[in-house]
């Protein structure tokens, strides 16, 4: 884990990303009290976006940086993050 | 079993106790795999106690969700994290800018050491142990002192590059700072 650079997840479905985020929209199906609009909190969502966050997490518990870069793709389209 | 024989039984079944129970080193590489805790989730009598990678994931997800603050165009992108034209961003690479580095780690380590480190006597009478930079002094760089326990002997302004001694040869008095000429 010492030596990755980034990561690269790929995933058939479960985007934890909203595609268009709407004004005043909410996302009813999570039991959160905050309101995160970028963020989609499904059960399937929510493990995506908890397992590239493990990710990054240990890429900079063994690494001295400031911030790193993760590839998220899902179907069709990339996300960068 | 002879006395002997029996005494020196406990302490091989000593020393295998020890060794069997070695302390915590905190120079062990890190573990592979992705650092899961297991911590214990709850203490009901009808559920797990530890938990399972689904329910750690989404306490991941939760804490991090405050930080995905939205899409970001690619220009945006490139000036936070990758612009060029910060001027307190790391110089551009150019052939040959870690050429002084790359002789530096070329040269022998041990021909450094005459100017970090010194085995030299001690030239203070039953001094020392740390010397502190005094910023009161009119003469930068420079350090006074003087010996507290034994004879409070003042020591008169030294350079560093002039103040040769190994602390850890002198185990009495104490040098400290002396501002009061």
């Amino acid at each position: 884990m010492s030596y990755v650079d980034f990561i690269i997840e790929m995933k058939s479905e479960g985007d934890p990303f909203v595609v268009n985020i709407l004004p005043n929209s909410r996302d009813h199906t999570s039991n959160n009290e905050e309101f995160y609009p970028f963020v989609r909190l499904r059960v399937r969502s929510q493990a995506n976006l908890g397992q590239i966050t493990t990710y990054t997490t240990a890429i900079l518990s063994t690494q001295y940086r400031t911030h790193a870069f993760s590839v998220f793709i899902v179907k069709d389209y990339i996300r960068l993050i | 079993m002879s006395h002997g024989k029996l005494a020196a039984s406990q302490r091989h079944l000593t020393l295998v106790a020890i060794i069997s129970t070695p302390p915590p080193s905190l120079n062990l590489p890190p573990s592979a795999g992705t650092p899961i805790h297991g911590w214990s989730s709850t203490t009901d009598r009808y559920r797990a106690k530890h938990e399972d990678r689904h329910s750690i994931l989404g306490h991941f997800a939760n804490e991090m969700s405050p930080f995905f603050v939205g899409p970001i165009g690619t220009q945006v992108f490139l000036d936070c994290f990758l612009s060029l034209s910060d001027p307190t961003s790391v110089p551009l690479f150019s052939i040959g800018m870690f050429s002084k580095f790359t002789e530096l780690l070329s040269k022998k380590e041990v021909t450094s050491y005459d100017e970090f480190v010194s085995s030299d006597p001690p030239t203070l009478p039953q001094a020392t142990a740390v010397l502190w930079s005094n910023p009161t002094l009119s003469e930068p760089n420079c350090f006074s002192a003087y010996v507290q326990s034994s004879h409070s002997q003042h020591i008169p302004c030294h350079k560093p590059s002039t103040i040769r001694q190994n602390p850890f040869q002198t185990a009495t008095g104490l040098l400290r700072i002396c501002d009061r000429q």
